[in-house]
């Protein structure tokens, strides 16, 4: 029946591809996974938690085996104000350290263990192979191109990233052929060499704990932009996220900018000095959420991972490689069944979008709908970082009449230029989107 | 926005200025203009290329639709400082691209043309 040996070729070794695909080879569909890069985890990049435990559906032992840096016992959220002063909350659980919620990860390793894995379920890997197009027949996907050479299958997942080249080339985007600069932020990444023991001393982990940071870049020029700053095992992770359209109208300020100036912030200057800089790196962050996904299944396709837009952000985390990992076994089980019933249309394909409903998916999306309005709402970044301070200023000074709290809010709040109806406003859209 | 007869090269390691921008906020003010700068080239250069040969670029531009360009966002977003005006002219540097694929989004006018390095060429993450 297939022209193939393969009956579905995964395009893409992150993590959404390698779980589509070991499900798939679990579940004895004959499989090729399809990556560009020489090396697994080469072309990959994220900020760096990974949270959750959802690789256990496919690798029940993931946990013991995949090369992790540091599991998260510390969350720092914080307010950095441009003039220094920073509003840090600090939450520390050492629980946390044996009952884990998320281990900061280093793409280039995990990545490389995941194509291994699938190797080992039976998926046959091949790196170094840049899929140019899907190959169509009839407006039916039968394969994939590279080098002017169709490979044909049943079915393809594309799992090619969030700069998905496969999604636009194959029309997979509601008829868009470009991104939509609205619904994509940008990560630009530096990791940072310190020794494991300052890193243990300096963030007090110990040597089984890790730090995970997120912080709200106060700016005054209209920049709206988030930092992070996660523990690695002798590397640390610093970065910001970057709302492209407030890069509008900058003059020369630039991304790159906008990064030196959060890892030159004194809070976080303190944390990362005499740490030398190894790698620089920048990727999308498709945080458009349930408005933004693309197409999610068509004759013989689906589209998984950050290609099809599954990246969560709800302020306190951006949880992008648990939902890949989600949506990749969800099409897998699509495939799956479709391969059951021997058919590949759309029609058969969208058991993937019920899948992603049982699930679980994409309720989170529904609920979360409205969140990137209140996350990158102006106020956030160019008022409250200097209110927090200035409330905390005035409480801490000594000199003169001694005031009740409601005088240092009302003081601060003039002096931030934040009005009451401000702070109720955003008070109640945060209680109601996050 | 700014006029192509400024001058060509977009001064390193400077974050002040917007010299020419009319609507450019007032960047001097801020504390963050005063830091010390560590060049963008300098680190990128932490991380791992393999550069592919110069008959092929993965990502072109057309500067006559550059020319058009009301917002000119690929210089300001481009974490990797890949374009700039040379003598007026847009130029792109595709050997220091990390593949985000940002400029791609932020082009309105339709000038850049985006395509995954070849294999085994382009950026080569260690850590990632």
């Amino acid at each position: 029946m297939s022209r193939s040996q393969y009956q579905c070729i995964v395009v893409g070794g992150g993590f959404a591809g390698a779980s589509a695909a070991i499900r798939l080879a679990q579940k004895g569909v004959k499989t090729l996974l399809v990556e560009r890069a020489d090396e697994g985890g080469a072309k990959n990049l994220s900020g760096g938690i990974l949270w959750g435990n959802d690789l256990a559906a496919i690798l029940p032992d993931w946990k013991a085996t995949l090369p992790v840096e540091r599991p998260v016992s510390n969350k720092k959220v914080g307010f950095l104000s441009e003039n220094g002063p920073a509003f840090v909350i600090d939450f520390h659980d050492p629980a946390l350290k044996t009952q884990t919620v998320g281990y900061a990860v280093l793409r280039a390793k995990t990545d490389k263990w995941l194509l291994e894995q699938a190797k080992k379920a039976g998926v046959t890997v091949v790196t170094g192979v840049n899929v140019e197009g899907l190959a169509k027949q009839n407006g039916r996907v039968v394969g994939v191109q590279q080098s002017g050479e169709t490979t044909y299958a049943d079915v393809v997942i594309v799992a090619d990233g969030a700069n998905s080249r496969l999604t636009l080339q194959g029309d997979l985007r509601h008829g868009h052929k470009k991104l939509d600069m609205d619904h994509y932020a940008l990560g630009v990444k530096e990791i940072l060499k310190l020794p494991r023991a300052t890193i243990e001393e300096r963030f007090g982990t110990g040597t089984d704990g890790g730090m995970a940071g997120e912080f709200v870049l106060g700016r005054c020029d209209g920049v709206l932009a988030g930092g992070f700053l996660y523990t690695n095992q002798d590397t640390l992770s610093l970065g910001v996220v970057i709302n492209l359209p407030s890069m509008k109208n900058q003059g020369e300020l630039t991304t790159h900018d906008v990064v030196e100036q959060f890892r030159n912030h004194p809070y976080i200057q303190s944390l990362v000095k005499g740490a030398e800089l190894v790698e620089y790196g920048a990727h999308l962050v498709p945080e458009g959420g349930y408005q933004a996904f693309s197409e999610l299944c068509g004759d013989g396709v689906l589209v998984v991972g950050d290609a099809a837009g599954f990246c969560f952000s709800n302020g306190i985390v951006i949880q992008g490689m648990n939902y890949a990992v989600r949506s990749g076994i969800c099409a897998a089980d699509a495939v799956a069944h479709a391969v059951k019933v021997g058919d590949f249309s759309a029609v058969t394909l969208a058991q993937y979008e019920r899948n992603l409903e049982s699930d679980g998916i994409m309720d989170d999306f529904r609920n979360f709908k409205n969140v990137s309005k209140f996350l990158w709402n102006p106020r956030l970044f160019q008022k409250y970082p200097d209110f927090l301070a200035n409330v905390f200023r005035r409480m801490l000074k000594a000199e003169g009449p001694k005031k009740k709290m409601r005088a240092h809010l009302t003081e601060a709040m003039k002096e931030s230029g934040v009005s009451k109806a401000d702070i109720l406003r955003d008070g109640l859209n945060g209680g109601m989107n996050l | 926005m700014s006029a192509h007869s400024a001058p060509a090269q977009v001064p390193k390691n400077v974050a002040g200025g917007g010299h020419g921008h009319v609507a450019a906020p007032d960047r001097e003010a801020s504390p963050l203009a005063k830091l010390p700068k560590l060049d963008v080239k300098a680190r990128l250069g932490a991380a791992k290329f393999v550069t592919d040969g110069h008959d092929f670029a993965h990502i072109t531009v057309d500067p006559d639709i550059c020319d058009t360009c009301p917002h000119e966002m690929c210089i300001n977003t481009c974490p990797a400082k890949c374009f700039e005006f040379v003598n007026g002219r847009m130029q792109f540097t595709y050997e220091d691209c990390v593949e985000c694929g940002t400029c791609d989004i932020v082009c309105t006018p339709g000038s850049v043309k985006w395509t995954n390095p070849r294999a085994s060429f382009g950026v080569n993450y260690r850590y990632g």
